[in-house]
Order: structure tokens, then sequence, then C-alpha cells
């Protein structure tokens, strides 16, 4: 079955055609030699009916008479008809009167008018038949004829040659006929196969295929032109939909990118301008402070006190922003050396670094395209960071190490402070989001978030991996590929 | 601790002026103190000062704010940058910013009246230490 | 010697009994045979209808014992569809117009007599003795081999406008 079901329909066509002729042929060659066999039995019967009732009727008269030896001079005269084996009549009382053998072995008759015997009773390859004389109405005896079937087997096997290359004949026509017009259907299935699998193959969903004939075929042809059609409708208006997606996207994306370039200046340009009246109230009420020192007059030492710190506070905060919205205004893309912008850092940071005991390490790091100035920001509030939130037994240990990707660079600064919980990780890149109080440790929570601020300026990511009270690794990786936005330095 | 003889505000901004005139006041190291709250008026006043009169001393240091309206500090400088000669020797410049905008700093630097670079507000402290190095 | 005198011919009379009771059985059977082949003749012959149109007349002529079985098949059977009578003619003078003329072998007459009566031309004319045939009858029974046969002589049969089967000429023996 397996194999039927991968042959051609060309082939699957012609076999059929073969197989429903073969059968029909056969049933035809089948009934035709059954008939024939038939018509030649009834003909072999009634050629001995005719026989028996000749026989019969010329022995009336030597029944009537007596004369058993003409009776017997008639059945001899059966000599002539090769295929009579046995021969007999009977008197009306049914005594056997006359008996002729041709080969002398003398058959036992059955007794006349015994059921057992019916007409032309085929025994053996041989048959029987028996005739009432009658004459005036009178029975006057019984003859019986025993003949064999002549030839019967070489009839049969001439029968079946002669069917067998009928049907071979029959077949082999009907084998042209089928292969030749098989063709004409299987030809137009197999273009429709062909041109689907051209138009699959190559994507062009223009192509049409042409009907001549409206049949099945045809039918499948027309819907198959139609769902071309609608594919390619389909094909266009998804076209269509995307390029007026894209045209949304870019408008969108020019509105965000003016809305957002909006907000930064509105942020730079607020917290510019705030700092300027804050500054006075810090002056001026220093100048307050002095006048009422501790212990002084009232409370309004305290009060000041207040005052200075919140006023402290706030130009901290405005500072702060300031700075994170300054990030990106006026970014400067060229090659950076990492190892010398931690040298640097180092250099700058050292009061820091010393005071705190700590150490940093660094270690082949690369050089790469960046905006200088941002990426050792990045560096610094790490670092920073590091140092502030030190743990209370160990000296601060800093590590940076970086690893090359095929996108990207990812930088790795490692400490071993005091960790942050895992249910903080997202919080901590938030703008002023803090996990202490300003009397814990102090900071407004500005340095994360302008880290994340840069690293996105550099189509990078920022993430780490911390264990409580043991230590922090910063992760942070800059692309390889800078957004078409930014300006390259030369 | 060294006194110098005038020392000129150029700053548009009267508290500031205000705060810093009693800083300079606070902290005794300087005879004068004169403000000009516009650059143009810095420039007149600078003129004026080279006729040696009483009421206008001529400005041992000049703390230039850089934002102000109409003619900001860099814009001052320019216009300082071809005075005569006589009239700018021995001024020191310090340029103050609000804010510690790195481009300030850098076009500041490039300029070779200027000597130096700080932040609002100044203190007494900062005030001193600066007298010290610079004269 | 007496004794043994009278066995023997007690023996000799119960034989010759049984001898002629045999041959009586035997001449009955024959009889009977004859009447059964007399009356299948009717069945194989064609007479002109002139003589009877609506009887068959078999006659007989001398005291034979055929007349009872002839009787017998009278009785039972027809000729073609007409009724069979039998009648008994002692003498030639009695005989009228009949289809079949039997001549029994006790009958005191001559053939050439029989055959020369003008109202016998259209008869069969059926005989018992030896020669009858050849010498006019139709048809002359005879013992063959034990079996009885008939012998027949075609011209006679056909002067009395007699026409008779083939079937029936096969069986017997022609003479003429």
């Amino acid at each position: 079955m397996e194999v039927y079901k991968n042959i051609s329909i060309k082939n699957k066509l012609i076999l059929i055609q073969l197989i429903t002729s073969f059968i029909a042929v056969l049933i035809c060659c089948i009934l035709f030699v059954f008939n024939d066999i038939k018509t030649f039995n009834n003909s072999m019967v009634e050629n001995k009916n005719s026989i028996a009732e000749i026989v019969g009727v010329n022995a009336i008269a030597p029944l009537l008479f007596n004369d058993k030896d003409a009776a017997l001079q008639i059945l001899t005269n059966l000599k002539s008809n090769p295929s009579i084996l046995n021969a007999a009549i009977f008197d009306k009382d049914g005594a056997k009167f006359a008996q002729y053998d041709v080969n002398k072995t003398p058959f036992l008759f059955p007794p006349p008018g015994d059921d057992e015997v019916e007409d032309a009773d085929f025994i053996d390859q041989k048959f029987m038949v028996v005739y009432q004389i009658m004459k005036d109405g009178e029975f006057i005896g019984t003859v019986m004829l025993r003949s064999k079937i002549v030839a019967f087997n070489e009839i049969l096997i001439n029968y079946v040659k002669v069917a067998s290359s009928v049907l071979l004949g029959a077949l082999l026509i009907a084998f042209i006929f089928s292969a030749f017009f098989q063709q004409k259907i299987t030809k137009r299935i197999q273009f429709l196969m062909n041109k689907t699998k051209e138009i699959t193959s190559t994507g062009n969903y223009s192509n049409r295929v042409l009907i001549k004939e409206m049949d099945e075929i045809g039918v499948l042809s027309k819907e198959f032109n139609n769902m071309l059609d609608q594919i390619q409708k389909m094909q266009n208006s998804l076209k269509d939909a995307n390029a007026d997606l894209e045209e949304r996207v870019k408008e969108r994306t020019a509105k965000l990118e003016r809305s957002n370039q909006e907000l930064e200046q509105f942020a730079y340009v607020a917290s510019h301008d705030l700092q300027e009246p804050l500054r006075t109230i810090s002056n001026f009420v220093g100048l307050l402070e002095k006048k009422y020192p501790k212990g002084g007059e009232e409370d309004y030492y305290r009060y000041f006190q207040f005052i200075m710190k919140a006023t402290s506070r706030m130009q901290n905060l405005i500072r702060d922003l300031l700075e994170i919205s300054r990030v990106g205004r006026n970014v400067q893309f060229a090659e950076v050396d990492c190892n010398k912008i931690i040298l640097d850092l180092m250099a700058e940071m050292e009061i820091s670094i010393t005071e705190n005991d700590a150490t940093v390490h660094f270690s082949d790091l690369p050089t790469l395209i960046a905006s200088e100035i941002e990426l050792k920001r990045v560096f610094q509030n790490l670092i920073s960071n590091a140092l502030k939130f030190k743990n209370k037994n160990g000296t601060p240990r800093i590590t940076i190490r970086a690893q090359e990707n095929d996108n990207e660079f990812i930088f790795m600064v490692e400490d071993n402070g005091i960790g942050i919980r895992p249910e903080h990780n997202n919080k901590i890149f938030n703008i002023f989001q803090r996990l202490h109080s300003n009397t814990e440790y102090p900071g407004t929570g500005i340095g994360l978030a302008t880290c994340k601020k840069i690293v996105a300026l550099h189509n990078g990511n920022i993430w780490i991996e911390s264990t409580y009270e043991v230590g922090t690794t910063f992760y942070f990786s800059i692309s390889k590929h800078i957004t078409s936005s930014i300006n390259l330095a030369t | 601790m060294k006194k110098i003889n005038c020392i000129l505000l150029v700053d548009d901004n009267p508290a500031d002026n205000e705060f810093h005139k009693i800083i300079i006041n606070d902290s005794d190291v300087c005879n004068n103190v004169k403000i000009a709250t516009t650059g143009n008026k810095a420039l007149e006043y600078i003129i004026k000062s080279g006729n040696s009169e009483a009421e206008f001393p001529k400005p041992d240091l000049i703390f230039l704010d850089i934002n102000m309206p109409g003619m900001n500090g860099f814009e001052f400088l320019d216009e300082y940058h071809s005075l005569d000669s006589k009239l700018k020797s021995k001024i020191v410049i310090i340029m103050l910013s609000t804010s510690l905008n790195p481009d300030d700093a850098e076009r500041a630097r490039k300029i070779k009246e200027v000597t130096d670079f700080m932040n609002k507000p100044l203190m007494v402290d900062t005030l001193k230490s600066t007298i010290e190095k610079y004269f | 010697m007496v004794f043994g005198k009278k066995i023997s011919i007690l023996f000799l009379l119960t034989l010759l009994t049984g001898i002629v009771c045999a041959q009586a059985q035997t001449e009955a059977e024959e009889l009977n045979l004859k009447a059964a082949f007399i009356y299948n003749f009717t069945r194989f012959i064609e007479w002109d209808d002139d003589i009877f149109p609506n009887e068959f007349v078999i006659g007989i002529i001398g005291s034979s014992k055929i007349d009872e079985p002839l009787e017998e098949i009278a009785q039972s059977h027809k000729a073609g569809n007409k009724e069979i009578k039998i009648k008994r003619y002692s003498s030639l003078e009695e005989v009228e117009k009949c289809n079949i003329l039997f001549i029994s072998k006790t009958a005191k007459i001559s053939l050439s007599d029989v055959l020369a009566k003008g109202d016998l031309k259209k008869t069969l004319v059926i005989g018992e003795k030896e020669n009858y045939a050849q010498w006019g009858a139709g048809i002359n029974f005879v013992i063959v081999d034990k079996k009885l046969k008939f012998e027949v002589n075609k011209k006679s049969l056909s002067d009395a406008g007699l026409k008779v089967s083939s079937q029936l000429l096969k069986l017997a023996i022609i003479v003429d």
C-alpha cells in the first residue's frame, strides 16, 4: 500500500483502467465460457435427446412386434456416433428389450422410472438421456442413452486459451488507450502541481493558471487563481499596513523624541534656574545663622539649622538632577581606552580611596567607541558607591574586569561591600531611589540612575549580582553598534 | 594676610552681589568692592579706572559671572580682550559659574585673560585662599 | 409286470398331458401374440376409408381361438378412432366386407377362393399357414427360431390399396 501511495497519478489512472478492463473482460469471458458450456451441454443434450427420440420412434414397431433383433439393430447403428457409449431400450413394463455397449462391457442402466435418473444427468463426464416412447398416447417403452462429453477437457482448455488471449489483448488495448488518454487529465494536474511548486518557491504570487476546460480540475484551477488573488491582496494590504505602521512608528518616535528632548530641556533648564534662588536662600540664611550662634537667643539657631539642612538637601537634589539631565546632551563618541579612564579616576579619587583604605584592581580593559566623559562617570559612580557602602569590618576591595562578546563589551565592577537584597534589585536604578536614610549613608540616590542612563545611551544594559553583606558585582554592557542619532566625533 | 585694593564684581544678580560683598568684607582681604551689573558697565568701569581717580580704583581682581543677560561673561571677555593692555595689566580675572558645566570650564581655560574658574557662592575661606594664591 | 406297465402308461399319459397342456399353453400364448400383432398391424397400415367409415371390422374364418384375445383387445382399443368389431365366419359365403380377414389354419377353404371374392378386394388378408404370403395373402404369420414373425406380400398389399409403414416392413419377411 505504501508503494501505491506514492506512484504518480498518471500510473494510478492507468492501473485503475487496466484493472477495470481486466475485471470487465474477465467477467465477460467467464460468463461467455459458462454460457458456452451450458449451450454446449444443452446442444449435446438436445442432440442426444434427438437421437434417443429417433431411436425410440424406430423402436416402436420392434417393441410392438416383440422383435428384439430389430431393436438391437437400431441400437447398433448408434456405433456411428462415437460419443454414445451405451444405449438401451426398455419395454413398457420396464424390462430391458435391447442394449448396446460400445466397448462390449454392459453398463448397468438404472431401471426407467427411477427418480434418481434425471434427464441429462451429468455424472463423471458422462451423461444420460431418457426418452419415453409414445404412440398415439400409449406408452410403448423407454430409450436410455449414455454418452460421453466429447473432449470436454479439450474444449475447456481451448476456451481457457481463447479467454486468456482475449484478456491479454484487451489489457494491451486498454493499456495503450488509457496511457494515451490519461494524459489529458494528468497533464493538467501536473501543470497545476508545477505551477504551485513554482509559486511557493519563488514567492511570486502574481502567477495565474490558464483555464481551458471547466471540469473539476478547471474549478480547482479557478479557485487556485482566486486563492492567489486573495494572497496577493493580503500581501498588498500587509505591505500597506506595514508601511502605514512604519509611518506611524516614525511619527510616534519623532514625537517621543521631541517630547523627550523637551522634557530633558525642561529638566535642565528648571534645575539650572532653580539653583540660583536656592543659592540666594542658602547664602543669606548662612549669614543669619552666624548671627544666632548655638546656645544663643531662643531657638533661632536650631531653626536656621533646619533651614540650612533642607536648603542644602534641595541644592544637592537640584544639582544631581541637573547632572543627570545633562547626560546625552552633547555626547561625543570616540575611541576610549578604559584603562586610562580608570587610572585617571584613581588619581582623581585618590583621597577618598586612601581614606577608606581601599584597593582598586583592574586588568586588560578594552579600548572601544564610547563617550569618554560619560563612561568615566559610570565608573566613578560605581567606585564611589563601593567606597561609600563598604563593609564595616573589611577593607573595600574593588575589582574591574571586562569581557568582549560579538555585539558588546561587558564590564564587571565587583566590590565586597554591604550587598543588596534581591527584592531591591530593580529599585536601585531609579532616580532618587535610596535604600538607606541620609543619616546612615549620605547621597541623593542619583548615582545608579545616572549610570543606567549613560549605559542606555550606549545601547547597553546594567544589572547586578549581589549577596547581602558579602558583596556586589555590577555588570553593564556597552554595545558595539551605535545608533545613527548619536554624533560620532572624528 | 594679603590685602588687595579693589575687587570688581561683575554679576547681574543683586542677591549674589550683596552676599559676595558681605563675604569679601568679612574676609577682610580687600579695601574696595565695586559692582558692575552688566558687562558693558564693567567695561565702562575698567576704562574709567584707568584715570586713576580715587572713586574708581583700578580692580586687582575681577569676579566675572558667566550667565548675564545681554552680554554674558564670555562676550565681555571678547570686548575686554580689545582693551588697552595698560588697563588690563595685572588684573586677575576669575570666572564664576552657577553650575559645574564642564564646557564652560573648558572654554574659560582657553582664554588667556582668565586665571581661574570657580563655583558660586564664594565663601570666606575660598576667597582667602584665592587671594593668597594669586597675590 | 402289469404294475410296471401301468406306471409307464400313466407316466406317458402324464407326460403327454403335460405336453399337450404345454402345447395348449404355448398355443394360447401364440394366439394372444397373433391377436396383438393383428391389432398392431392396424397401427402401421392405412386402409381406404371406403370400407366402413365408422367401424373397423376384423373377420375370422375358421374356428380359431384367436377370437377371444381379439375381443379383449377390441374392447379396450380402437383402430385409429374407429371401434373394432370382431366377426366370426364359418364359411366363405358368410364373409362380408371387412378390414382384416384372418384365415385360421383350421379353416377349410382355399386361399385363392378367398382372394377371388370380390368383397375382399380392399381387405388385408392374414393367414397362418405356410406359403400363404407367396400365394397372395397380404401378411402371413410364421414361426422363425421359435419366435413369431410375419411374411409380407407387398404386391398384394398395394393391390388392396393398403399403405404399409416402412417401420412394419422392416420387421417383416418380404416374400415377393
